[in-house]
C-alpha cells in the first residue's frame, strides 16, 4: 500500500508537467531576436522588432520579418506590433538591442527598466548605440546568408571579443547602478552591405554624452580589462612603420589619497610580438626596445587624451571611482568634486616577447 | 499523559543534520542578500557569521531544555507551566509552525507566478503543492525526514551553477572590508537571523530521534552547513552585483541564474526554480507535520484530522494573500514572531525549567 502511495506521489509531478497553461510550439511563435528603439519626440519612441521566419519546406532560407510601432512604453509598442504579427510575439530569445543615438542622447532609462524588469530577458543580452535609425539597421539586407538578426548579433559579439570592451546587459547595469562609475556601450553604423562597430558611446547616467572612435575603443579596452588580442601600429622615430600584436595585456588602477587629494594611476602591462616591420631587424635588441618605447608612448598619449576627455565630461566609464570607493577613507562628495580636475596618470609597460617565426 | 513515540517511528540521530539544514534553507536564500545589504552594505557578510554563531548558541539552549525534559515542547510546557498555560503556549507554537509552512508556500508560489507562469492563478499551484505535502506528511515523520534528505540532495547541484556568475565577478566590490558601523552590522545580523529560523522545529520532533542527546552534534553541523551555504551565496552575489543594483533586485539568486549559459538551456532560472521546489517542499512538510503533531498532542484529535484542517487553512490563507505587499507583510510578521521566540522565549524557558525542576525536587 505504501509503495503504491509513493508511486502515485512521484507520478503526479511527471503527469503535471504536461499541463502547462498554454503549450508553446516553437514553429508557431514569432521569436524576436533584435529590438531597436528610435527617437520620435520627448514622450514617444519607436520600437522595431526584427525576427526571422523559416518558411516550411526543405532547405528554405530564413526570411527576415520586421515590425515597427510607436508608443510611450515598450509594452504599448509590443501590443501594437502584436496586432500586425501573424503569430504570438515572444522576446525570450532577444540577443541584441539597438538604441538610436538621438534616443540615447535623450536618455534610455525607460527602455532599460523595461528590459531588466522582464523575467524572460536574459542578462547576456547585447546593447548597442547606432548612428543611423535602429529601424534602418534591422530592416535591411546584408550580404550574408544568415538571418539579419543573427548577422547583427554576430558582428557585435565578435567585436566584443576582439576590439571593444565586453559589455552586455549585466555589465551595463552594474555600471549604470554604480554611484561611482558611468556606463558605456558599443557604437555601430551601417556601411554599404555591412554593419560595423565604430567605437564606443559614453553615457552619463542614462544619457549618451560622447562617442569615441574605433581606435580609441581599443585603448579603452586595454585600460578597462585584461585581454589578449589586437594590433598596435606605430611609427618609429626613424619613420618606419611597425605593428605589434597584443599577446596579453592587463590593466591596474591605483587610486591614492594624500591630504584629501585623490590621484589615480593606470598601470598597463602589455606583452606583444612584433610581427610586421619591413626593413627592420626584429631580432635586434635595440630595435625591439625602440618598438617597445614607441608603443608605450602611443598608448600613454592616446589614453591620456581620452581620460582627459572623460574628465571634462565628468563621466567615469573606466570606473576609477569604483576603485576609489574601495579605499576605507573614501568620501563620495570629495571625489565628485575632484574627479574632473584630478591628476590621472597612465603608465604603460610594453614587452615585445616574440617576433614571429622567421629571423 | 504525553507518551513517547514507538521505537519503529524514530529516525537515527544524524538525520537531524538534514532536518535542521532543510528547515533553514528555504525561500529566503533566493533573496536574503538584498535585505542584509540594505542594512550594512557589502560588509554584511560578517552579519551572516555573527547571526550564525548566535544560532549555534540557541541550538545549545534548545538541547539543554530538550535533554532535561526528554520529550517535545508540549510535554515540557505542561510540566513547567501546567496544563492550561502550558497548553496555551504549545498551541501558539503549533500555529507558529503552521505559519512557517504558510510563508514558505506563499513565497514560492509568488516566485512561480512572477517568473514562470504570470497568467496562471495561484490557487492551482497552492493546491498541487499542498496535495503533495499532505501525501508526504501522512506518511509520518520518517517520510518527512526522507523528503528533507532528498530535498537537500536535489538542491546541491544548484551550487555548481554559482561558477557562471563568477566569470563576471568584480572582487573589488567587497572592499573596503569593514565600513559598516556596529549598529548597522547588528541590524543586518538581526535580518539575517530570520533566514536561520526553522531549527525550532526540533522542539516538536525531538522525541522522534533515537537517542536524542546524541543528535546534538548533528544539529550543530546542520547549522554550520547552512552558514556555509549562506556565506557562499552572499559572496557570489556581492561580487556579481553592484551594491545599488542589488538593493533593487528582489530575488538576487534567481536573477543571477540569468547569466548561466548552458548549451541546451537558454533560461536557466526556469530549471533552477523547478529544482528549488525540492528545497522548499521539506519546509512545508516539516512545518505541517509539526503543527498537526502539536494539535494531536493538545486536543483529542488524530494527527491526520489536524493535518487535514491545517491543509485546508493553508489553502485558503494562501489564496487570500494576493499581492507583493501582503506577502511581504506576512513574511515580516512571521519572522518577527520567530525572532522573539528564539531570542527571548527560549532562554526564558531554559531558566524557568531549571528553577521549576529545582523546586519540584526540593
Amino acid at each position: 500500500m505504501n509503495v503504491k502511495n509513493y508511486l502515485c506521489c512521484s507520478l503526479i509531478p511527471i503527469l503535471l508537467a504536461g499541463c502547462t497553461p498554454s503549450p508553446k510550439v516553437l514553429e508557431d511563435l514569432q521569436l524576436v531576436q533584435t529590438i531597436g528603439y528610435d527617437y520620435v519626440n520627448g514622450e514617444e519612441f519607436e520600437g522595431t522588432a526584427g525576427s526571422s521566419n523559416i518558411p516550411p519546406g526543405e532547405q528554405s532560407l530564413p526570411v527576415n520579418e520586421v515590425f515597427t510601432a510607436t508608443g510611450k512604453t515598450s509594452k504599448r509598442i509590443r501590443q501594437k506590433i502584436q496586432a500586425e504579427a501573424a503569430r504570438p510575439i515572444v522576446i525570450g530569445r532577444v540577443g541584441l538591442v539597438i538604441f538610436n543615438q538621438e534616443l540615447a542622447e535623450h536618455g534610455i532609462e525607460n527602455q532599460i527598466d523595461s528590459l531588466q524588469r522582464n523575467p524572460s530577458i536574459g542578462r547576456k543580452l547585447l546593447l548597442v548605440v547606432s548612428k543611423e535609425k535602429a529601424k534602418d539597421i534591422i530592416d535591411s539586407n546584408y550580404s550574408q546568408s544568415d538571418s539579419v538578426s543573427q548577422y547583427l548579433i554576430d558582428v557585435v559579439e565578435q567585436n566584443l571579443e576582439q576590439t571593444i570592451p565586453k559589455i552586455n546587459l549585466h555589465r551595463f547595469l552594474v555600471h549604470y547602478y554604480s554611484k561611482d562609475a558611468d556606463p558605456f556601450l558599443p557604437l555601430i553604423e551601417k556601411q554599404g552591405k555591412h554593419l560595423k562597430v565604430s567605437g564606443l558611446g559614453i553615457f552619463k547616467d542614462d544619457k549618451l554624452v560622447d562617442t569615441i572612435s574605433f581606435g580609441d575603443a581599443y585603448i579603452f579596452k586595454i585600460l578597462y580589462e585584461k585581454f589578449r588580442r589586437g594590433q598596435f601600429e606605430v611609427e618609429l622615430s626613424g619613420g618606419e612603420d611597425v605593428s605589434l600584436e597584443n599577446l596579453s595585456s592587463k590593466p591596474k588602477i591605483v587610486v591614492e589619497k594624500t591630504n584629501g587629494k585623490y590621484t589615480a594611476t593606470f598601470k598597463v602591462k602589455v606583452n606583444g610580438r612584433a610581427m610586421e616591420g619591413v626593413n627592420l631587424d626584429l631580432t635586434d635588441k635595440k630595435t625591439i626596445e625602440r618598438i617597445e618605447k614607441a608603443v608605450e608612448k602611443e598608448i600613454t598619449d592616446r589614453a591620456e587624451k581620452m581620460v582627459k576627455r572623460f574628465q571634462e565630461l565628468d563621466a567615469d566609464p573606466l570606473r576609477i571611482g569604483e576603485k576609489a570607493r574601495q579605499r576605507s577613507d573614501f568620501n563620495r562628495k570629495e571625489w565628485k568634486a575632484q574627479y574632473s580636475e584630478m591628476e590621472i596618470k597612465i603608465e604603460a609597460e610594453v614587452n615585445a616577447v616574440q617576433s614571429g617565426i622567421i629571423e | 499523559m504525553f507518551p513517547l513515540p514507538k521505537e519503529d517511528k524514530k529516525v537515527s540521530p544524524y538525520f537531524v543534520f538534514y532536518l535542521i539544514h532543510a528547515m533553514q534553507i528555504g525561500v529566503g536564500i533566493l533573496g536574503f542578500e538584498r535585505i542584509i545589504v540594505q542594512s550594512a552594505g557589502y560588509s554584511s557578510w560578517i552579519a551572516i557569521l555573527t547571526s550564525g554563531a548566535s544560532i549555534i548558541g540557541l541550538v545549545w539552549v534548545s538541547y539543554r531544555i530538550l535533554n532535561k525534559g526528554n520529550n517535545d515542547i508540549v510535554a515540557i510546557h505542561a510540566e513547567i507551566m501546567g496544563k492550561w498555560i502550558g497548553g496555551f503556549f504549545s498551541f501558539l507554537f503549533s500555529l507558529y509552525f503552521f505559519s512557517f509552512a504558510l510563508v514558505v508556500l506563499r513565497s514560492y508560489v509568488e516566485v512561480l507566478q512572477v517568473w514562470v507562469f504570470p497568467e496562471v492563478s495561484e490557487w492551482i499551484f497552492v493546491l498541487i503543492i499542498i496535495f503533495l505535502a499532505y501525501s508526504y506528511v501522512t506518511g509520518g515523520f520518517r517520510v518527512v525526514t526522507g523528503v528533507s534528505y532528498l530535498g537537500i540532495l536535489y538542491g546541491l547541484p544548484l551550487l555548481l551553477v554559482k561558477f557562471y556568475p563568477l566569470q563576471y565577478a568584480d572582487y573589488g566590490n567587497l572592499l573596503p572590508i569593514l565600513n559598516a558601523s556596529p549598529a548597522e552590522l547588528f541590524k543586518a545580523s538581526k535580518e539575517m537571523t530570520l533566514n536561520f529560523l526553522g531549527f525550532e522545529t526540533i522542539f516538536m520532533f525531538y522525541p522522534f530521534i533515537k537517542d536524542g542527546p546524541k543528535s546534538e552534534k548533528w544539529a550543530y553541523f546542520g547549522v554550520l552547513f547552512s552558514i556555509f551555504i549562506y556565506l557562499l551565496t552572499a559572496f557570489v552575489t556581492f561580487v556579481y552585483y553592484n551594491q545599488e543594483q542589488l538593493k533593487g533586485t528582489i530575488w538576487a539568486t534567481l536573477t543571477l541564474w540569468k547569466i548561466v549559459d548552458l548549451i541546451i538551456v537558454e533560461r536557466f532560472e526556469y530549471i533552477g526554480i523547478s529544482v528549488w521546489f525540492f528545497t522548499i517542499l521539506p519546509n512545508i512538510c516539516i512545518g505541517l507535520w509539526c503543527a498537526s503533531r502539536g494539535m494531536n498532542r493538545l486536543f483529542p484529535v488524530s494527527q491526520r484530522s489536524a493535518l487535514r484542517i491545517f491543509s485546508l487553512l493553508l489553502f485558503f490563507i494562501s489564496v487570500i494573500l494576493t499581492n507583493r505587499q501582503q506577502i511581504d507583510l506576512l513574511q515580516k510578521a512571521v519572522s518577527q514572531i520567530g525572532l522573539y521566540t528564539i531570542y527571548f522565549y527560549l532562554p526564558c524557558l531554559l531558566v524557568l525549567q531549571y528553577i521549576i525542576m529545582k523546586v519540584k525536587k526540593g
